[in-house]
C-alpha cells in the first residue's frame, strides 16, 4: 500500500493519500492522471488492469487502489 | 414535432394525462409507446426501423454475452478445477463473447458509419468525377440520417459494452430496453444516457408526487427562457454575420462572443426542458452541463460541457486506447528509448488524440470537424505534457495562483479557448475561418461597434440591451447554482413569491421570446449530430 501512495504523490503534490478518500470522484486526478498511474502501477506489480476494473470506485482511494491490485495478483 | 413547439406542449399534456391514469405497473408502457409517438412525428416512420434494427441487435447479442458469462460462472461454480484451468475456461468464454461483441459493434457503427459518412463520400466522388467527366453521376439524397442516431447508438453501444465488462447484467426484457433507446426526452439531442442509470430510472415505480412535478415544470421554463429569449435572439445576429458577405473583424469578434452564448443557452436550454419533462413523469435523465464558462482548464472546461458525451468517450474510447496492448508496447518502448517522461508523454498523447479525432467526426463529417479534433487534442496535450514547465513560469513571474483575479484571468482563458474552437466550425468551412481570422487582424474597424453598423445584424440596441441583461440573469443564476440548487431556494419563498416568480418567467418568456405564428425556432444545433 505504502507503493501504491508513493506513485500516487508523484503524480499529485500536496494530497495526503494515506487518508484521502474521493480522489477520482472528488476530480483529485482526472482521466489523464488514472492514464499514468495504470502504467506505474502496471510496472511496480507486474499485473495487467482490463477494462473490467475500469471504474471510479477501484481508483477512489489508495486503499481501493492496493485492493484490485490485491486482487489482482490473486487471478 | 420541435421540443418548443405547441404541438410538444399539447403532446406532453396528453401524455401527463395518460400516464398517471395508467396504473403505477403500466406507467413504463405509456412512456415507450409516446416515445415511438414523438419519434415517429419529430423524424419520421421511416426512421423507425433503424432504432429497432440497432436496439434489437443491441438487445440480442448483449444477452448471449451475459448468458455466456452465467454459463461460464456455472462451470467455475463448486469445481474442483486449477487456477491454470479456470483461467483457460475464462479465456475461452471470454473470447466467444468478444466474437458476438464485435458483431454487434460492426453492425451498429456500421450503419452510423454509412448514414453519417456516406453523403460526404458521395460529395467528393461527384467532385472527382466532375473533374474526370465534367458531370456529377452520383445522389446522396436516398441516404436517410435517422434523427438522433448518434445518441441512441452511442447509449445502445455503451450499454453491450458495459455488459461485455461486466459491470452490470442484461437486460431480459426487449421493450423495457427499447424504451430506453427511444425515450423521447433524451433521443433527439441527448444527454446520452447510461443503462446503468435511465435504465433502472425507468424501471422503478413511477408514482404521482407533485413536488417533483412542478421541480420540472420549472427547469422546463428555465430551459424555454435560455433557447427562445437569449439563444434564438443571438442567432439572428450570428447568422446574419457568418451567412453573410465579408464584414469587419469588429463584427466578427462580436458574432464569436454571441455565438459562443449562443451555442451554450441552445444546447444548455434544451437539456433543460428534456430533464425538466422528464422529471415530471419522475425519470431522473443525467446532468449535461455544470457551468463550463466557469471552468479554468481547457480539460475542466470539457469535464463541464456536453459531459454525458465527454464521459461516453472517457469510458469507451479514451480508457480502452490507454490500457490497449498496443499503447502499452509503445509505452514501453519509449520510456526505454526516450525517458520516463517521454514514454508517459506517449501515453498521454496517443489516446487524446484519437479520442478527440473522434469526439470532432462524432459532432460533423470533413475536414472543419477533423481540425477541430486536432485542435482540442492539442490544447489539452500542451496543458497535461507542459503543466511542470507552466508552473515554473508562474513561480518565476511571481503570480500570486490564490487570488481571484488569477482565477478570473483562467476562465477567460479557457473561454477563449473555447471561442477559438467555435471560430473553426461555426464561420461555414476552414476557409471562411481563416478569412474570418483574417479580417480580425488586419481590417478591425472598431469604430463600426459605435457608429451603428452593430445594429444593422437584424438586433437594435434595446435588443442588445435585452440580451445583455438576459446573460446577466443567466450568469446570476449559475453562480447561485454553482452553491445549492435554485429550485430548492425557491421552494423555501413564501408561496406569493414563488409562484410570482414562476409567472414572471412565463411572461418574459412569452413577451421576449422569439417566436410567433409562422416563426419557425430555429432548429437546435446539436439536434443535427
Amino acid at each position: 500500500m505504502e507503493k501504491v501512495v508513493e506513485i500516487l504523490s508523484s503524480l499529485k503534490s500536496g494530497v495526503d493519500f494515506h487518508t484521502a478518500e474521493g480522489i477520482v470522484t472528488n476530480k483529485i486526478i482526472d482521466s489523464i492522471d488514472i492514464a499514468s498511474l495504470i502504467s506505474m502501477l502496471e510496472d511496480e506489480f507486474d499485473v495487467e488492469i482490463g477494462m473490467e476494473y475500469m471504474e471510479n470506485e477501484n481508483f477512489d482511494s489508495a486503499a481501493a487502489i492496493w485492493e484490485m491490485i490485491e486482487e489482482l495478483a490473486e487471478e | 414535432m420541435a421540443i418548443t413547439s405547441v404541438h410538444f406542449l399539447i403532446f406532453l399534456c396528453i401524455t401527463f394525462c395518460v400516464f398517471y391514469c395508467c396504473p403505477v405497473k403500466y406507467r413504463w408502457v405509456a412512456l415507450l409507446v409516446s416515445s415511438i409517438y414523438f419519434y415517429v412525428m419529430a423524424g419520421a416512420v421511416s426512421f423507425l426501423p433503424f432504432i429497432v434494427l440497432t436496439s434489437g441487435v443491441i438487445w440480442i447479442c448483449a444477452r448471449i454475452i451475459g448468458r455466456l458469462y452465467e454459463e461460464q460462472d456455472e462451470k467455475l461454480k463448486g469445481s474442483d478445477l486449477g487456477r491454470a484451468e479456470k483461467k483457460a475456461i475464462k479465456e475461452q468464454y471470454k473470447k466467444r463473447a468478444k466474437r458476438v461483441l464485435m458483431l454487434a459493434l460492426v453492425c451498429c457503427v456500421g450503419i452510423l458509419c454509412v448514414t453519417k459518412f456516406t453523403r460526404y463520400a458521395v460529395r467528393y466522388l461527384n467532385l472527382i468525377a466532375e473533374a474526370a467527366n465534367g458531370s456529377a453521376p452520383f445522389s446522396a439524397e436516398w441516404i436517410l440520417v435517422p434523427l438522433g442516431i448518434s445518441y441512441y447508438t452511442f447509449s445502445t453501444v455503451g450499454y453491450i459494452l458495459d455488459v461485455y465488462w461486466k459491470r452490470y447484467t442484461y437486460e431480459p426484457e426487449f421493450l423495457r430496453f427499447f424504451l430506453y433507446a427511444i425515450y423521447f426526452p433524451h433521443i433527439v439531442q441527448g444527454p446520452i444516457s447510461r443503462y446503468n442509470l435511465l435504465g433502472q430510472e425507468l424501471k422503478k415505480e413511477l408514482r404521482f408526487d407533485s413536488r417533483r412535478i412542478v421541480f420540472g415544470m420549472e427547469l422546463m421554463l428555465w430551459g424555454f427562457f435560455k433557447k427562445l429569449v437569449i439563444a434564438d435572439r443571438l442567432n439572428i445576429f450570428v447568422s446574419a454575420v457568418y451567412n453573410g458577405e465579408e464584414h469587419a473583424g469588429s463584427i466578427y469578434l462580436v458574432a464569436m462572443l454571441f455565438d459562443a452564448f449562443q451555442i451554450y443557452t441552445d444546447f444548455s436550454g434544451y437539456t433543460d426542458i428534456v430533464r425538466g419533462a422528464s422529471q415530471i413523469f419522475g425519470v431522473e435523465l443525467e446532468q449535461n452541463f455544470n457551468h463550463p464558462f466557469f471552468a479554468k482548464t481547457v480539460p475542466e472546461y470539457w469535464r463541464r460541457w456536453h459531459m454525458t458525451l465527454g464521459g461516453w468517450f472517457k469510458d469507451y474510447v479514451y480508457y480502452p486506447c490507454t490500457i490497449s496492448h498496443f499503447m502499452k508496447r509503445i509505452n514501453k518502448r519509449t520510456k526505454k528509448t526516450l525517458s520516463e517522461r517521454g514514454g508517459r508523454f506517449v501515453t498521454v498523447v496517443i489516446p487524446v488524440f484519437v479520442t478527440w479525432v473522434l469526439t470532432g467526426l462524432w459532432h460533423g463529417t470533413g475536414k472543419t470537424y477533423l481540425a477541430w479534433g486536432i485542435y482540442y487534442s492539442t490544447l489539452i496535450t500542451i496543458s497535461v505534457a507542459f503543466q511542470p514547465e507552466f508552473e515554473k513560469v508562474t513561480k518565476f513571474l511571481k503570480i500570486r495562483t490564490d487570488t481571484f483575479s488569477w482565477q478570473l484571468f483562467r476562465m477567460l482563458r479557457t473561454f477563449c479557448c473555447f471561442m477559438g474552437g467555435r471560430l473553426l466550425t461555426s464561420p461555414g468551412g476552414l476557409r471562411r475561418t481563416l478569412m474570418v481570422i483574417k479580417n480580425i487582424l488586419l481590417h478591425l474597424q472598431a469604430w463600426c461597434l459605435t457608429d451603428g453598423t452593430l445594429f444593422t445584424y437584424g438586433l437594435d440596441w434595446p435588443q442588445l440591451v435585452l440580451i445583455a441583461g438576459s446573460v446577466l440573469l443567466l450568469w446570476g443564476v449559475s453562480m447561485l447554482q454553482e452553491r445549492a440548487s435554485v429550485r430548492e431556494l425557491l421552494e423555501e419563498q413564501n408561496i406569493v413569491f414563488r409562484w410570482a416568480v414562476i409567472f414572471a418567467a412565463i411572461f418574459s418568456i412569452l413577451i421576449f421570446g422569439i417566436y410567433g405564428l409562422g416563426y419557425d425556432a430555429a432548429a437546435f444545433i446539436y439536434a443535427q449530430y
